[in-house]
């Protein structure tokens, strides 16, 4: 075909638009250099391109001239899938890298030679490290791998190694690795020994010198640890640091510090038993000053090897290898650690003065008489005599109260041995600082908080109470919620979402309709299917003992009665805005129709407000309330509003779920993370008060269920919601499945 | 009758000392509610020696150990009796808890949370002071024996909503808490039922305690005591540690890929 009425077919192809001629001329004569027939098969595709966008199919007629060369045009079509998928993930940039290098990009991974993403390997990876651990940690992208004991920065792609496998198996070495620098408390060593550190640096001429010494030392120190710890990731790691080690290079001619940097972290990673250490350059260099550098502290070494690596001649660069040494960002870390004991030491304060509370008040009523904080203060005494035994017994904890052995809440255990671990110690202050607030007794930030209860209107506001830990009491009449309705918006949402869930929708559908039909021979019937052999013979037995025998002779086969009333409360506050948001929406419509499914009866109600005196209340659907086309509008209409306020909503909840007449009741919770309003209903307090609701409704007969989407599972969950009453999910994109399928298990 | 009795019970008198490594005083607390004739509640994740307890504390009692296990299908009748026709008479078959009261025997109903509800209400005398037996059929009162001890047994950690124990029941025992012991202690029990070597043992303890941390992460449960010595017993068994983990172990926990693709990261970072 001649190439003026293949450009006449372009036309026509992209039609109604009208490109620039003078884009397509220039496109045309590159295309012209190309021989007709891939000319043909480049422009073939066109069609499917072009209404994606403009540029994106110029950018890929462009490329396609280079890269057609590198593979059979048979794989054309690939290549275009592949782009077309980029370009939806990534947008125009991507796709154009991609198309750039088509041996890396696309060729590479055919032949089995492929770097691979975080993002692909990252659920895996946040339940191995959650599993290797025992808690949980963020993850996050950064250029070279380092932790903030929190957080693990990683590098977003990894292509070091030809296959995939291996790249796979670096990613979850590093993890490991910055793991284990946590647990080998470097970074809380070097946060008691106060600003030091970058002064311990800075004191060294050579600054990166001394700082890439200190990183190969605290690796070495690690990959030693890791290799008792886990043995089997040591066995496979091994060879990927002998790689990278071998990567480092000279910068100059000069490789005396190139070869013994290799050298020393050769020796790190070596199997075990001595090396020949006879044959290392170390040795000569005042090395055996250093004595047995793995041992010892890190710090305690850096001043002997640097001396060591300074008189050597030249520099070098470490490439891949400073994956393995990765980034120590102290100042970060302290900020995190320091945080951290903050809110341990507010939490352990927190919880020992609500215990000390109790006890206290325990006490007073059997004793009609005298002051909680005398009392509290005899309890301290005994605490901090007690903690002596503590120490002794590695058993429960328990503080003596009296003479008696009292047990401290297994939460509270828990915490003190937490602080225990991570200070050496639990400081008097602490249990000092109990003391003071369990004196204290009433809020102290209840007098600035009386601000107007303005707004109110007597239609449709409940009046409830709060409850606050510090005072081991109700506020009463705290909050007001008013309930509201959502009014329906027109839009294609939920069509889309069914759309883009039709195989899952399927399948849940099948699973509740098998839920719906899960039938049952119930036997003992007055009339039935079959003869009920069991009763039979009992029958008879009775008969021939002279009772007068039942009746009851036949088994039937029933549909088991599914008499469930469930309501979903959502939260609409403002950090549930972008991709949380969208997908609890798309969460609920499949959950809706698969509920219809069975045939429960559910409502759902989404909830946000500000202050106490503004809680507010969504419907969206009410119980006995059909499923159709309004209640869809509405649920298309839930959106981002103000903050999280828990407490009242899901005490109104509970009193809705009281008034009806089911057998079991439910109260499922989907939330972004912790209760939090404008005033002080935030921390421990939110916490708490978000606790005694779901207390108060498990109290009434209403079971509950949380679902937490977040980045990790935070310890206060478990706390908030009880055990086992809760899943968190980090995977945004999978929260529609699993929320039904979490309903099911539920029910069933 | 007597006769029968007694010849139906010796099958669940337990004879040799069953290992039970205590991890606090619960040996104690069971002697004590035993003593004062409470009945007991042993609640804790599957597989972490419930039942083993209930077997040692028979053998330290010297009594018989009379275990039911709960289902939906079973009935009344099936807990306290009923009457057979035997060669054209009637005959009354003491169902097991009558069996037990009768004879001062331990009743354990394993799994109670499994049976239906009407069913367990039955036990609600025998759990108070009184400690009797009515039973309908047979128009009689059964004062239980003083040797009499029920227990019960359930896992709080199944999620289902349907199956909760009532608090009219629940309020009616001594409860004793049991969970997984302790990394050491566990070693300690696997070396002991499997015969293994101990860094194998620890190993494989180890990979149990990561399964546990999944817990809040969507596995519904951790890997019990009870599967560690499964997968070193397959281990000893000459099966590789791989398979036998994931055979023994993970598969057992969870169809998910995505945890079982996590889960094989971590048997291979340990063996």
């Amino acid at each position: 075909m001649e190439l003026s009425e293949q450009k006449k077919r372009f036309y026509e192809s992209v039609s109604p638009s009208r490109p620039n001629s003078w884009e397509v001329d220039e496109i045309f004569d590159l295309l012209s250099e190309l021989d007709e027939t891939t000319r043909e098969a480049l422009l073939s595709h066109v069609g499917a391109i072009w209404p994606v966008s403009h540029s994106l199919c110029f950018a890929y007629l462009a490329n396609g001239v280079k890269a057609s060369g590198h593979f059979p045009i048979e794989l054309l079509g690939e290549w275009v899938r592949l782009i077309l998928s980029l370009y939806e993930k990534n947008g125009l940039l991507g796709a154009r890298q991609f198309m750039i290098d088509v041996d890396k990009f696309f060729l590479g991974p055919m032949r089995g030679e492929a770097g691979v993403g975080f993002e692909e390997i990252r659920a895996r990876m946040v339940l191995y490290l959650r599993g290797i651990s025992g808690r949980s940690f963020q993850f996050n992208i950064a250029k070279l791998p380092s932790t903030d004991t929190r957080t693990v920065f990683l590098p977003e792609f990894l292509n070091t190694f030809p296959g995939k496998k291996n790249n796979i198996l670096l990613y979850k070495f590093l993890v490991s690795l910055q793991w284990g620098h946590v647990e080998s408390r470097i970074f809380s060593e070097v946060l008691d020994q106060g600003n030091g550190v970058q002064e311990q640096f800075s004191r060294y001429p050579d600054r990166q010198l001394a700082i890439d010494l200190f990183s190969v030392l605290q690796f070495v120190k690690v990959f030693r640890r890791l290799a008792l710890e886990l043995p089997g990731l040591i066995r496979q790691g091994r060879d990927l640091c002998v790689g990278l080690i071998k990567r480092i290079a000279p910068s100059g001619v000069e490789k005396g510090k190139c070869v013994a940097l290799q050298k020393l972290l050769m020796q790190g990673v070596r199997t075990e038993g001595p090396g020949d250490e006879a044959s290392s350059p170390l040795t000569t260099g005042g090395w055996e000053r250093i004595g047995d550098p793995w041992n010892a502290g890190v710090f305690d070494v850096l001043p002997d090897l640097y001396a060591t690596f300074s008189r050597l001649s030249g520099s070098y660069t470490l490439g891949c290898a400073s994956l393995l040494l990765g980034e120590f960002d102290f100042a970060r870390a302290r900020e995190t650690i320091r945080l951290r004991r903050e809110e341990d030491k507010g939490k352990f304060v927190a919880m020992l003065a609500g215990f000390l509370e109790q006890q206290g008040e325990q006490q007073n009523k059997e004793s009609e008489g005298g002051n909680v904080p005398q009392s509290l203060q005899e309890n301290l005494l005994l605490l901090m005599q007690g903690k002596q035994r503590e120490k002794s017994s590695d058993g429960k904890k328990s503080i003596l109260l009296d003479n008696e052995g009292l047990e401290v809440p297994e939460e509270l255990a828990a915490l003190i041995r937490e602080i225990a671990t991570d200070l050496g110690t639990l400081p008097e202050a602490y249990v000092q600082a109990a003391a003071g607030q369990a004196g204290r007794g009433v809020n102290k930030r209840e007098s600035d908080s009386h601000e107007e209860v303005a707004g109110l209107s007597t239609m449709d506001v409940h009046i409830y109470n709060e409850w606050d830990y510090r005072r081991a009491g109700y506020r009463t009449d705290w909050c007001s919620l008013s309930e509201k309705t959502l009014h329906p918006v027109r839009s294609r949402f939920v069509a889309t979402t069914l759309e883009k869930y039709k195989p899952q929708l399927n399948k849940l559908r099948r699973q509740f309709e098998m839920l719906r039909t899960r039938d049952r021979f119930i036997k003992r019937r007055r009339h039935g299917d079959d003869i009920d052999l069991d009763a039979l013979i009992e029958a008879l037995g009775d008969s021939r003992a002279g009772l007068a025998a039942s009746d009851r002779l036949f088994v039937q086969l029933l549909r088991d009665e599914r008499d469930i009333a469930a309501m979903f409360l959502v939260d609409m506050s403002n950090s549930t805005e972008g991709w949380v948001g969208v997908a609890v929406k798309e969460a609920l419509v499949l959950l809706a129709e698969a509920l219809e499914m069975v045939g429960d009866r559910y409502g759902i109600y989404g909830f946000s407000g500000m202050r106490r005196s503004r809680s507010e209340l969504f419907h969206i659907k009410h119980l006995h309330e059909p499923y159709g086309a309004e209640v869809q509008g509405r649920i298309a209409a839930i959106g981002p509003k103000e903050y999280t306020r828990m407490g009242p909503p899901i005490r109104h909840l509970t009193k809705k779920l009281q008034e009806t007449q089911s057998n079991v009741r439910l109260l499922v919770v989907i939330s972004d993370g912790k209760p939090e309003d404008y005033d002080d209903y935030k921390g421990q307090y939110a916490i708490e008060d978000t606790r005694k609701a779901l207390l108060e409704a498990r109290g009434c007969g209403v079971h509950s269920f949380c679902i937490t989407i977040d980045k990790s599972a935070h310890d206060y969950l478990a706390h908030m919601f009880g055990r086992g009453n809760y899943i968190f999910v980090d995977e945004v994109l999978s929260l529609p499945a699993k929320m039904a399928e979490m309903y099911r298990l539920l029910t069933s | 009758m007597n006769a029968p009795l007694e010849c139906r019970l010796e099958e669940h008198r337990i004879t040799s000392e069953p290992f039970f490594l205590p991890r606090a005083n619960e040996i104690e607390i069971g002697l004590a509610a035993n003593a004062n004739r409470l009945p007991l509640l042993l609640k804790g994740p599957t597989g972490c020696g419930k039942t083993r307890f209930m077997q040692y504390l028979a053998w330290r009692l010297k009594r018989p150990l009379i275990t039911v296990s709960c289902h939906d299908d079973l009935s009344t009748s099936d807990l306290v009796g009923r009457y057979l026709v035997k060669s054209n008479e009637a005959v009354w078959q003491d169902g097991p808890l009558t069996l037990a009261v009768r004879a001062g025997a331990i009743c354990y109903l394993d799994e109670i949370v499994e049976a239906r509800k009407d069913t367990t209400v039955v036990i609600h005398p025998l759990t108070d002071d009184r400690r009797e037996l009515p039973v309908e059929k047979l128009g009689k009162l059964y004062s239980a024996s003083p040797e009499f001890m029920l227990a019960v047994s359930y896992n709080p950690g199944y999620q289902s909503v349907l199956k909760d124990l009532k608090p009219s029941t629940r309020q009616r025992f001594v409860s004793l808490s049991f969970d997984y012991p302790s990394a050491e202690m566990e070693k300690d029990i696997v070396i002991r039922e499997s015969g293994i070597d101990e860094e194998m043992a620890i190993k494989v303890v180890k990979l149990a305690t990561m399964t546990r941390s999944l817990k809040e992460s969507g596995l519904a449960e951790g890997a019990s005591t009870r599967l560690i010595i499964q997968t070193v017993r397959l281990i000893s068994s000459g099966i590789d540690t791989v398979s036998a983990c994931r055979a023994g172990m993970l598969e057992s926990l969870t169809d998910d890929p995505e945890l079982l693709a996590a889960m094989d990261e971590m048997i291979f970072a340990l063996f």
